[in-house]
């Protein structure tokens, strides 16, 4: 039999979820996760990650003890996993690193009901959000998130008008832009395709390679899926990249599928787009990549020392 | 001179004083006739093969002896004797000597022989009064040692699973060794005789006492009969008056409506004697304010909410110091 391989270990390094939150004593301390956690007969709790409930009060107690956030969700909207989340955010410190910057600002699109990606960039580093969310039930739960965690300073929840633009609808009508641009975008785009049969059908994973997720899916039809899935989404944050060169730095965008990688890459190569590279997030059983492609000249090559030395894997 | 002798073969004359060397509470006693035939009669009783009386012995003789011989006692203190637990023996069996079992974790606390077709514990006679009580229901036993009474009870009254705890790693290990066994020695496979013994017996290792009050919020009812037998005073040294009332807390909570915890609490005079242990023990014991004769009326108060308490009985035939009472505390 093939030995599974936990790629926890391959958490990003500086990843405050690489060692195991101890359960019991976070339970003891929060009284909303002790609900959805199992005591055992020997005093340790446990968690059943196969349930929606579970998953939101975990997130939620982790964003409030090692970032000090308060989160609330819309009911039934995609619950965001925090290892994954970190892993990105992790890997754009790595990009940005080199530039050695004083202020930095960045794109989150599609941030969600959670507007979690702009709540961990700006309470953790600083960073100025610009947060682009169409769904308006998301929109006033992303603002009413952004004022609880006094942070309205640093993030910006704007409207989008039309779901089918990325950036056009901001650039064209914002009153100011930050003078020296946006220094990078973040998506997590719908990993599903709308128009497919079966859109959550395609099962990719070897099992005897890799063991299935111990999750539950959440979020809405509209969260995970759209017009020709992920791949058409992010040919258009790519097309409209494009139209934006100077206005950002780096465009990034995380693909759930693997088979979706080369794809995005062949069609980076056909636009001429040179300046490009991959990367893969790792939390227990499940592995996701971004893809970062940039008009200028600066090295989107993370230093080997400062990220998860399996990054470069083949 | 007659020496005690299990093999009953004949022993040369020459070789008598051989055999005397090799076991030698033989060599203290061999002068005591009347001992020596006492012991006879005890091996007589408690072997399986005891056919007709010892040919040295005559039938008067032997309801004498039983009328005079002392209640059963050894270093294990409630199974009944065998020949080699003799009263004879004026040292200690060794393994307990220097050891400090802060948690009543005493090794070979059942004897040593494992699996011992002849293990009676005495409470066994106390639970036996009561049969229905633990057939077809799941059971937990806090304090469950290396598991002989916990295995005993599980096979004599034909319970549903049970589940024994204890707070030391080694003596659990031990406890699912002797389960594995059993298994083994079943002949039978597991998928069929899955709900049947010894493949409903299982033994976990822990704490009973949690490391936080607020985790009782989540404890949930999964058992039908909880044991707790000679544990309380261990707690109790342990773990303060705090840890034990949680302690009680729990086993309500973990209890299903019509559950029942069966308790043989240690009496409060028998702490003293431990009370060096450890430093942690010596000021736990000071801080004591919560009695032993006040563990009835906690646990049928509000805070643990037992409905009733019935005196299930008390053991007989052992020394005064394991005379303790069992009690039955029900959850409506």
């Amino acid at each position: 039999m093939v030995k599974h391989s936990n790629k926890k270990s391959a958490m990003h390094p500086r990843n405050v979820l690489r060692t195991a939150p101890d359960y019991t004593k976070l339970a003891i301390k929060h009284r909303d996760f002790r609900q959805v956690c199992e005591l055992e007969l020997n005093g340790r709790v446990s968690l059943n990650f196969r349930n929606e409930r579970t998953l939101r009060e975990l997130t939620k107690m982790l964003l409030l003890e090692y970032f000090g956030l308060h989160v609330e969700f819309a009911p039934g909207s995609l619950v965001p996993t925090l290892a994954l989340r970190l892993n990105y955010i992790l890997w754009l410190e790595d990009l940005l690193a080199p530039l050695k910057l004083d202020a930095v600002h960045g794109i989150d699109i599609g941030c969600g009901s959670s507007c979690i990606y702009s709540l961990l960039a700006a309470k953790k580093n600083q960073w100025h959000m610009l947060a682009l969310e169409s769904k308006q039930t998301n929109i006033e739960y992303a603002r009413e998130n952004v004022k609880r965690n006094n942070l309205e300073h640093l993030v910006e929840v704007y409207a989008q008008p039309d779901k089918n633009n990325i950036f056009k609808s901001y650039f064209e009508t914002a009153s100011r832009l930050p003078k020296e641009g946006f220094h990078f975008c973040l998506c997590n785009p719908p990993f599903f395709d709308s128009n497919a049969e079966n859109p959550f059908g395609g099962n990719t994973r070897n099992p005897q390679r890799r063991p299935a997720p111990n999750n539950v899916r959440t979020g809405s039809a509209e969260e995970l899926t759209c017009a020709g899935g992920e791949v058409q989404f992010v040919q258009r944050i790519v097309e409209e990249s494009e139209l934006h060169q100077e206005r950002v730095l780096i465009f990034t965008s995380m693909l759930g599928v693997k088979a979706n990688v080369p794809k995005i890459l062949d069609y980076l190569q056909k636009r001429q787009i040179s300046n490009v590279s991959t990367t893969e997030f790792h939390q227990g059983h499940t592995t996701r990549w971004a893809v970062a492609w940039s008009f200028q000249q600066l090295s989107l090559k993370v230093d080997a020392a400062l990220s998860s030395p399996d990054l470069y894997r083949t | 001179m007659e020496v005690e002798n299990n093999n009953n073969t004949i022993v040369p004359e020459n070789k008598k004083e051989h055999f005397a060397y090799k076991r030698s509470a033989s060599v203290e006693i061999e002068d005591n006739a009347e001992k020596i035939k006492r012991l006879k009669q005890n091996g007589l009783e408690t072997s399986s093969a005891a056919q007709g009386a010892d040919p040295h012995v005559t039938e008067g003789t032997n309801k004498k002896l039983a009328a005079q011989r002392p209640p059963a006692q050894s270093p294990k203190k409630r199974i009944q004797l065998d020949n080699k637990n003799v009263a004879g023996l004026d040292k200690k069996p060794k393994h307990n000597k220097h050891e400090t079992f802060m948690f009543g974790n005493y090794r070979h606390y059942y004897g040593k022989r494992i699996l011992d077709k002849d293990f009676h514990d005495i409470r066994l006679d106390v639970l036996a009064t009561q049969p229905e009580l633990f057939r077809g229901k799941q059971l937990l036993d806090i304090g469950c040692n290396s598991g002989h009474l916990s295995l005993e009870i599980a096979k004599k009254f034909e319970v549903k699973s049970l589940v024994g705890l204890d707070i030391d790693r080694f003596l659990t290990h031990e406890a699912q060794m002797a389960v594995n066994l059993l298994k083994r020695a079943s002949n039978v496979s597991a998928a069929n005789a899955a709900g049947r013994f010894p493949y409903n017996v299982k033994f976990v290792h822990g704490n009973y006492v949690l490391a936080d009050d607020v985790l009782l919020e989540i404890e949930r009812p999964q058992y039908d009969i909880i044991l707790c037998l000679s544990v309380t005073k261990w707690i109790h040294l342990n773990f303060c008056d705090a840890g034990l009332k949680q302690a009680f807390r729990r086993m309500y909570l973990q209890l299903r409506p019509g559950g029942k915890l069966i308790l043989e609490p240690q009496s409060f005079d028998t702490y003293k004697r431990r009370k060096k242990l450890t430093d942690n023990i010596r000021e736990n014991y000071n801080a004591i304010h919560f009695k032993p004769e006040q563990f009835t009326a906690y646990l049928l108060s509000p805070e643990v909410g037992f409905a009733s308490m019935e005196l299930m009985g008390m053991p007989e035939h052992c020394k005064a110091g394991f005379k303790r009472p069992i009690q039955i505390f029900s959850k409506v």
